[in-house]
């Protein structure tokens, strides 16, 4: 249960792109912090796109800390994009109006 | 010999009972084991040794000669093993190689088996050996010590903090709280809430929200959302202002990434009408329990709580114009959200499906929670899991209407010339201030200063804030409560409202209110008057230069000036006049309760 979660990123020309996959949930908590600490922290990150197309499921722990990195992010200057966000996830940032925080792209 | 104590540390010092009725023996083990830094008992036979132990039971290793008068070394060993509640190594001394053999073959639990005379190397190993184990075994100890007392505080901690917690949360918590609910927490914290009050002006306030995450972190952020819900919902703010203070509130206490979905729900039941705010939480509904059908969904229209800023946060709000057989259901996620084995989710659909199956049993909670059970399964909540459910029907208001006073009604001049004392205060409220001001929870707050309480303040309450709501509606923004007869017509109305009021530049509304003491009753008069269209900023005078405030509606105000505010009005104060052309509403009630009698001026009770 809730162990299947995974993150990992690739760099390109100051975009970091964020894959992550499964179900990302509060005990997942941990891993994700270190992870958007280190893409965040990357002088040479500009823009950090987070892939949605393998995420099954996020709770509101979830979406609390796509807060915390947007937060990061915006102290360093730094885009946030959430895109391919499908199904129950895209359902999930709907009910919470993250359209609101974030740009999210199909 | 304690240059050779010195030479050992005091964590490998053994405490090492010998027992032997062997006086010989018990010299030689003993200097042996001097020399080599341990502290060492006697005992002669298997008796002495017990009574030994019982006394004190921290020997870590056991030195015992087979055959002993009183008891011998096989029972002893027995005995100990029993006694022993944790692993402590035991020699058994045999006096010759046969018997050693003899004894080994018993199997009585010995861990180790010496022959006579003792051969000193072997004994040193052993001794090592048994060092190494008792080294362990304290280490062990103390560690499950240090675990132990760390559960038991931790677990007084949280007996504590969930006490203290369940007290603020259900602080002033009403008795007949007209709500029914479930609440279904994860773990030993509940990171759920629903509270739900009535105000004095006879509005029904009600929260379900539900924290970031479980546990300890998500009830403490609550606690901000009690605090502000209740005083606000008490003091009868408008649902967009007890929002925006609860996302205010929520925003500088939170921690960054930490927030509330919530419905929020204001419940004006003289009126039967409603506004809910959803940020965050999933789809509340309206249904008719009979027919078993969904009249209509509160989508989440924002974003969770404590996020956006109070310049980004919008605090619009949704509308229904209700039926008493209606009744509003909300849940948070935990619910919608509730997985069964295979890892497919109740969802929505699974929500309404209950709502409106014409098989489900009266009792709409207990059908939740039952079918919330099978399809979970044995595996249980994961997330917190509450439903908020709000018959309406149990809203009527409770209010006793009001009388026409038996002798001549007073005229107010009279009233005020002949009061032995009283209150007179005038408030006004003009320009752009009009639209942020909230001026019944201000007066009927002045009223509890004054030490109004009871049922006819209540009655009072609810006047102060019809007729402020009339005056502002139809007199300064000029809508048409026509407009309000369909549901549909409803939300028109509060868009226009919403509209005029962005766009409002002149206005003023009065209110001149006395409380008059006269022979051992409080009169109240509230007079409410509002500049109307076309009127400007100019003060208000006497109404009688006043151009109709409706062109080709002044025959009969009453159809667009006056909506069901009115109506209630009418009913609930002694008495309700119009002047200026229906610009000024005036009301009377006549307050004889003991707790006014008594004199304005004491604290109000605040029940």
């Amino acid at each position: 249960m809730g162990s299947d979660f995974s993150v990992s990123y690739t760099l390109q020309e100051g975009v970091a792109m964020l894959q992550l996959r499964g179900r990302f949930d509060f005990s997942q908590y941990s891993v994700f912090k270190a992870e958007q600490e280190r893409v965040t922290d990357r002088q040479d990150v500009r823009h950090i796109v987070m892939d949605f197309a393998d995420l099954n499921y996020l709770d509101s722990a979830a979406l609390g800390l796509l807060l915390v990195l947007q937060e990061r992010a915006r102290e360093r200057d730094q885009s946030v994009t959430i895109r391919h966000a499908r199904g129950l996830v895209r359902d999930i940032l709907d009910v919470a109006h993250f359209d609101r925080l974030f740009v999210i792209e199909d | 010999m304690p240059e050779l104590h010195a030479a050992i540390t005091p964590q490998d010092r053994l405490h090492v009972l010998v027992v032997d009725d062997d006086v010989t023996i018990r010299r030689l083990l003993g200097s042996f084991l001097h020399a080599e830094g341990h502290t060492v008992s006697f005992a002669e036979h298997g008796g002495d040794a017990l009574a030994q132990f019982e006394r004190d039971s921290g020997f870590d290793l056991f030195m015992i000669d087979v055959t002993m008068p009183v008891m011998d070394g096989l029972a002893l060993c027995e005995a100990l093993k029993d006694r022993l509640d944790r692993w402590v190594p035991i020699m058994m001394m045999s006096a010759n190689a046969a018997e050693s053999d003899e004894v080994e073959g018993l199997d009585i639990g010995a861990d180790y088996y010496l022959t006579k005379p003792i051969s000193f190397p072997l004994l040193r190993a052993r001794v090592r050996a048994s060092q190494r184990i008792a080294r362990l075994q304290r280490d062990l100890e103390t560690t499950n010590a240090r675990l132990a007392d760390y559960y038991n505080r931790s677990r007084a901690d949280s007996d504590l903090a969930r006490e203290l917690l369940d007290r603020l949360l259900h602080q002033g918590e009403e008795k007949a709280l007209e709500a029914r609910y479930i609440l279904n927490p994860a773990g030993d914290f509940n990171g759920d809430i629903i509270l739900s009050i009535r105000s004095p002006s006879q509005r029904q306030y009600s929260l379900i929200a539900d924290a970031t995450g479980h546990g300890l972190p998500a009830a403490l952020a609550l606690m901000p959302v009690v605090e502000t819900f209740s005083r606000l919902a008490r003091e009868g703010y408008s649902l967009e202002t007890v929002v925006r203070e609860l996302n205010a509130r929520l925003r500088s206490s939170l921690p960054h990434g930490r927030f509330v979905a919530a419905t929020v729900v204001m419940v004006e039941p003289h009126i039967q009408r409603m506004s809910v705010w959803n940020g965050g939480s999933p789809s509340a509904y309206v249904i008719d329990n009979t027919a078993r059908t969904i009249v209509k969904r509160f989508q989440p229209r924002h974003p969770p709580l404590g996020i956006l800023s109070d310049d980004d946060f919008d605090a619009r709000t949704q509308h229904l114009a209700y039926r008493p057989e209606h009744t509003l259901v909300a849940c948070t996620d935990g619910v919608v959200e509730a997985e069964a084995a295979d890892g497919t989710m109740f969802g929505a659909r699974g929500l309404e499906a209950v709502l409106t199956a014409a098989d489900r049993s009266e009792d709409l909670l207990a059908e939740l929670g039952r079918r919330l059970d099978a399809f979970t399964g044995a595996d249980g909540a994961r997330d917190d899991r509450s439903v908020l459910l709000l018959p309406l029907a149990n809203l009527t208001s409770s209010l006793p209407e009001g009388q026409e006073p038996s002798a001549e009604p007073h005229s107010a001049s009279d009233v005020t010339s002949r009061a032995t004392g009283g209150w007179y205060f005038a408030v006004g409220v003009r320009g752009n201030t009009l639209k942020e001001a909230e001026l019944a929870p201000i007066i009927n707050g002045l009223f509890g200063q004054m030490g109004l309480s009871g049922e006819q303040a209540d009655r009072a309450h609810v006047c102060v804030t019809e007729l402020i709501n009339n005056a502002i509606d139809h007199g300064i923004l000029g809508l048409d409560s026509s407009l309000k007869q369909t549901p549909d017509g409803f939300e028109a109305y509060f868009r226009e409202r919403r509209k005029r009021l962005r766009a409002l530049r002149d206005g003023v509304i009065v209110i001149r209110t006395h409380l008059d003491q006269l022979d051992d009753a409080w009169h109240l008069r509230v007079a409410v008057s509002d500049s109307g269209e076309g009127f400007g900023a100019a003060p208000l005078r006497d109404g009688a230069n006043r151009a109709p405030l409706f062109a080709g509606t002044a025959s009969n105000p009453d159809s667009v000036r006056h909506g069901r505010g009115i109506h209630l009005v009418r009913r609930l104060a002694d008495r309700l006049a119009f002047h200026d052309d229906g610009a000024t509403a005036e009301f009377h009630i006549t307050v004889t309760t003991p707790t006014a009698a008594a004199g304005p001026g004491s604290p109000s009770s605040g029940n």
